[in-house]
């Protein structure tokens, strides 16, 4: 199985790319063969503080470490101290210290793909949060993980927290789907605003993964910022960071 | 379709509280076992919170963000800005100015759950902006009428911005006049995304169960609270659909009153973007 991925982003209008709070890993894999490849995009929460920071650090735990649905309890316990050493090193006033003590919340949409010992394929992806997993074959958006519609994105996800007595409804909200994987398959991982129009193009006919398929190639009529820039002024796509992983497999 | 303006730092919208500070209001709370509190204690414990968790919703780790413009007017003897300190006389002032400015802060220990099935204690600082004040009459009509002023002025600087929201704390009995004329007056004012949205806390002496977000004056206990209901916009229909999610039930016809009951629930209803439904 080769892979070939690519990651795109950009802040949420009226915000400095230092506020950008989605998180991706790893950045890209050029044209590669392994037996298994792990990524993930994360949604650090707007309400929170320091959440683009945890949102960082869940991303690389999926990817380099806990990464079976058994095992988030142990992902989240790999991933506390790490957002507690960098946040508690800082001075701070009265109101980012509450904010510290309220702790940090982020989606996470995890994706395994793997060689079978047939000489198959399949995936697997775990989700807490509106981050989407959408599968592309023949033309055909035939899975959309874990969100299956455009009219079922809300505000107020369930999501991982950096203060462990919020996360105890982890196992009701964590939602795990496994598939195949057959060769010219694309795998879209997006956060909510760009998975929300997503879907809302596929629902009214149009294929929205025509204009994410060329980006970054010689085909390409904009950049990945100028689309979401005309997305936006065109109301079709809601102001909010956006992050899409592309997953090409040959 | 109104209410839906982005609220963000380059289209932020104002929110003004209306603070009774009458000499009534040096009456303890009405309601069920509270303690002697007075009204005024109340309310300018209200108003702390109340702006203390406007802060928090807009602080980020590199400081506050300014998605709102805030002032309190105060009314008793006068009607004036009831900002003290370094804002005193201000009327609209910055989200991060207010964060930045507070007259004091005190220390104050709050219970945490840990997780592992304990409680831990934490110590917390808590800003203190305002002193109770309890003088003179309830001049609630001159009061919204000046937040009408206000607020057009904000208006004709920002009309495109969701519509500002003044949240009127008082006992409820107006001693300059019926106050419907001023705050019909007041809720007409607009800007593109819809008008003016006016919401009351009624904290009476009256000894009553308290009512959050009724959608009907049946069960009010006095003709202030009818009057106070009255006066009240209809909830939009987000505030609706966040009201829901804290679990408060409400219709079409649900408006933005409570009657001695807590209305810092209210700043969750502002949808500045992404809210864990798993933090309460």
């Amino acid at each position: 199985m080769e892979i070939n991925a690519e990651s795109f982003w950009l802040q949420k209008a009226g915000c400095s790319a230092a506020e950008y709070e989605d998180a991706f890993y790893p950045e890209g894999v050029t044209r590669s063969s392994q037996q298994t490849f792990r990524f993930a995009v994360a949604d650090g929460a707007t309400d929170s503080s320091f959440s683009g920071i945890w949102a960082r650090l869940l991303v690389k735990a999926f990817v380099d470490g806990p990464h079976e649905p058994e095992e988030i309890e142990q992902l989240l316990a790999d991933a506390r101290p790490r957002w507690e050493q960098q946040v508690g090193q800082r001075q701070l006033p009265w109101y980012a210290e509450q904010k510290a003590q309220a702790g940090a919340f982020s989606s996470l949409l995890g994706l395994m793909i793997r060689e079978t010992d047939a000489g198959r394929s399949e995936w697997q992806a775990i989700a807490v949060g509106d981050s989407c997993l959408v599968q592309v074959r023949n033309e055909k958006a035939i899975v959309k993980f874990p969100i299956e519609h455009s009219s079922h994105f809300d505000s107020m996800p369930f999501l991982l927290a950096t203060t462990s007595s919020f996360n105890s409804k982890v196992r009701e909200n964590l939602a795990v789907a496994r598939g195949d994987i057959q060769p010219d398959d694309a795998m879209y991982l997006m956060t909510d605003a760009l998975a929300c129009w997503f879907m809302a193009t596929d629902e009214r006919g149009h294929a929205p993964w025509l204009a994410l398929r060329d980006l970054n190639t010689g085909d390409q009529r904009e950049s990945f910022a100028e689309m979401i820039d005309r997305l936006r002024t065109q109301h079709e796509l809601r102001n909010d960071d956006c992050t899409l992983m592309r997953i090409d497999i040959f | 379709m109104a209410y839906v303006a982005e609220i963000s730092r380059t289209n932020p919208t104002c929110l003004l509280f209306l603070i009774d500070q009458s000499g009534s209001m040096a009456d303890p709370v009405g309601g069920t076992g509270e303690s002697q509190k007075k009204k005024a204690e109340a309310v300018a414990d209200a108003t702390n919170r109340l702006l203390q968790s406007i802060v928090l919703r807009c602080a980020k780790e590199e400081g506050i963000r300014d998605y709102f413009h805030v002032g309190v007017l105060g009314y008793g003897v006068q009607v004036a800005s009831a900002f003290g300190g370094a804002l005193a006389g201000r009327d609209l002032v910055p989200i991060s100015e207010i964060g930045n400015s507070p007259a004091r802060l005190d220390e104050r220990t709050r219970e945490r759950e840990d997780g592992a099935g304990g409680i831990v204690k934490e110590k917390f600082r808590f800003p203190i902006w305002f002193e109770p004040v309890a003088n003179g009459g309830t001049p609630m009509s001159q009061a919204l009428s000046r937040a009408r002023e206000i607020i057009d002025g904000w208006l004709r600087q920002h009309p495109e911005c969701y519509p500002p929201i003044v949240v009127n704390i008082t006992d409820g009995e107006s001693t300059d006049g019926d106050a419907s004329g001023p705050a019909r007056n007041l809720r007409q004012l607009k800007s593109s995304d819809g008008e003016v949205l006016l919401l009351n806390v009624h904290m009476s002496s009256t000894r009553a169960t308290p009512i959050e977000y009724p959608d009907s004056d049946a069960a009010l206990p006095d003709q202030f609270a009818k009057l106070l209901y009255e006066m009240s916009s209809i909830l939009t229909s987000g505030m609706r659909a966040a009201a829901q999610q804290e679990g408060i039930n409400t219709s079409d016809a649900t408006r933005g009153f409570v009657f001695n009951a807590d209305m810092v629930s209210m700043i969750k209803f502002l949808n500045i973007g992404t809210r864990p439904s798993n933090l309460r």
